[in-house]
């Protein structure tokens, strides 16, 4: 039988990684709070763009999965309450998504405006055919054409524009609290650490 | 780490977890109906302070650019209410006459008297109407605690507005008749046809609804005031619903189809009464 390489319970941390581990802290505490931040203005009513999913896809390209998790069920339930829909049903998808972005960032793309913008956009065209199929599609309510027209496009429109300020709040906040790794194996180092 | 590696790992494992819990609570508030569930409740209540301040900061700011954006639909307004208001200080001669004849006609009617049985809620402050919703569904500042029950009419000076469709112990939502979730039987007061009103998206965008299955022979016309008809227990009779814009024969010739316009402008409401109790609720016709 293979012997398992005990760890030792408590291992003295050096002064980088203790500055590496507060900076991480900052960061997601930081990145929290731009999540609750995007959640208030979408409580106001009205059509709205879903502040939540840019902010969430920002948060993805920088984070470790389980955050990237915590993040996707925390942006679901906001828009649960915003949009008055099921508790959960965005939840599950936002998770699903964060989860999806988290994967991409750290396996396939490397982090830039562009692949931020097309997966964002991705993500509300996908939360846009959601919403159509349970609120309007599924019932084959009359008039449902209207719903996408009136209501899920504009309110697709206005995300995508909200994307860019979302991106340029956030990229300070990641670039001042990210250690810099120029290496070809930085997304793997940076996730390690 | 690749994908089949992320699939074997203990980050899945957690995923999946997560989305069953997740699946659980959705599961759980749909369950529990009209989302009055404990954790819907909870997270209303904690998010009540963020939506006030949402609502009043989203309010401001609309009010600032409406009056940019909307300065010339205001000066047609202005021009129209001023041409009005001449017609109408014309009119004012007699209007005390008008009033005492007004009252007599009520009292004769006995609309006083039949109204005494309403039981009404203290006047709801509009909060902020659901986002993204095309039906002006919106938040009332009274829930449980005040009274307020679910399905109850919500009612304001110029007719009926809609019923409460979720409830929390401080706030409650209010779907209007211009929902296709709503149907509301209702009568036409000047030829006494029946027929159900009901929301259509497709003309909910322009504030319309529809009043269905009219008799082929109606006489009924443009203008004529549609009423509940109070015949399902939920709605007591004659609250004004709206006036019919337009009716049509269908198509397949059996009934006839009328597009109304509400009563209640939807988009200026302010405040609303909810109507707690009335003669004759939960009784539908036949049972009473």
């Amino acid at each position: 039988m293979k012997a398992k390489q005990r760890k030792p319970l408590r291992q003295r941390r050096t002064s980088s990684e203790q500055r590496t581990r507060r900076r991480n802290l900052i960061r997601r505490a930081l990145s929290l709070l731009l999540l609750l931040l995007c959640i208030v203005p979408m409580l106001g009513g009205g059509l709205q763009p879903l502040w939540v999913i840019p902010a969430a896809v920002c948060i993805c390209m920088n984070e470790d999965l389980y955050f990237c998790m915590a993040s996707g069920v925390l942006a679901g339930f906001g828009i649960d309450l915003a949009c008055g829909s099921v508790l959960g049903v965005n939840a599950i998808y936002m998770v699903i998504i964060c989860t999806a972005v988290c994967l991409l960032f750290e396996q396939i793309l490397r982090r830039s405006f562009l692949h931020y913008f097309v997966l964002t956009a991705a993500g509300v065209f996908l939360h846009g055919m959601l919403r159509w199929v349970l609120t309007v599609g599924i019932f084959r309510t009359e008039g449902r054409e209207f719903f996408w027209g009136r209501i899920l496009l504009p309110s697709a429109l206005l995300t995508l524009a909200a994307a860019v300020p979302v991106y340029l709040l956030y990229l300070p906040l990641s670039h001042l609290l990210t250690k810099r790794v120029r290496s070809m194996d930085a997304a793997a180092i940076r996730r390690d650490l | 780490m690749n994908l089949n590696a992320f699939f074997r790992s203990a980050k899945f494992r957690v995923l999946l977890c997560l989305l069953a819990l997740l699946t659980g609570i959705m599961l759980y508030s749909l369950k529990s109906g009209a989302h009055t569930d404990y954790l819907t409740r909870m997270m209303q209540h904690i998010s009540a302070p963020a939506r006030k301040a949402s609502a009043a900061i989203s309010g401001e700011v609309n009010e600032h650019l409406d009056t940019y954006f909307g300065s010339k639909a205001y000066r047609d307004e202005n021009a129209r209410l001023r041409k009005e208001i001449a017609s109408l200080n014309a009119q004012l001669i007699g209007y005390d006459d008008a009033i005492e004849e007004l009252e007599a006609l009520r009292d004769q009617l006995g609309i006083k008297q039949k109204h005494r049985d309403f039981v009404l809620s203290e006047p709801c402050k509009v909060l902020m109407p659901v986002a993204n919703d095309l039906t002006h569904s919106f938040l009332i500042d009274q829930g449980e605690e005040d009274g307020i029950t679910l399905n109850a009419p919500v009612i304001c000076a110029d007719g009926l507005i809609g019923v409460i469709t979720e409830l929390s112990p401080h706030y409650a939502t209010v779907t209007t008749m211009l929902s296709p979730e709503l149907s509301i039987g209702a009568v036409i007061l000047q030829t006494g046809d029946s027929g159900i009103v009901e929301g259509d998206l497709r003309y909910a965008v322009d504030d319309r609804a529809v009043m269905m299955y009219i008799d082929e022979h109606s006489t009924a016309k443009e203008g004529d005031l549609i009423i509940t008809a109070g015949t399902t227990g939920l709605f007591p009779y004659g609250l004004p619903v709206g006036n019919i814009t337009e009716i049509d024969l269908e198509e397949s010739g059996l009934s006839k189809t009328a597009h109304l316009a509400p009563s209640v402008d939807f988009s200026k409401l302010e405040s609303v009464t909810v109507l707690l109790d009335f003669e004759g609720k939960g009784e539908s016709f036949g049972e009473s």
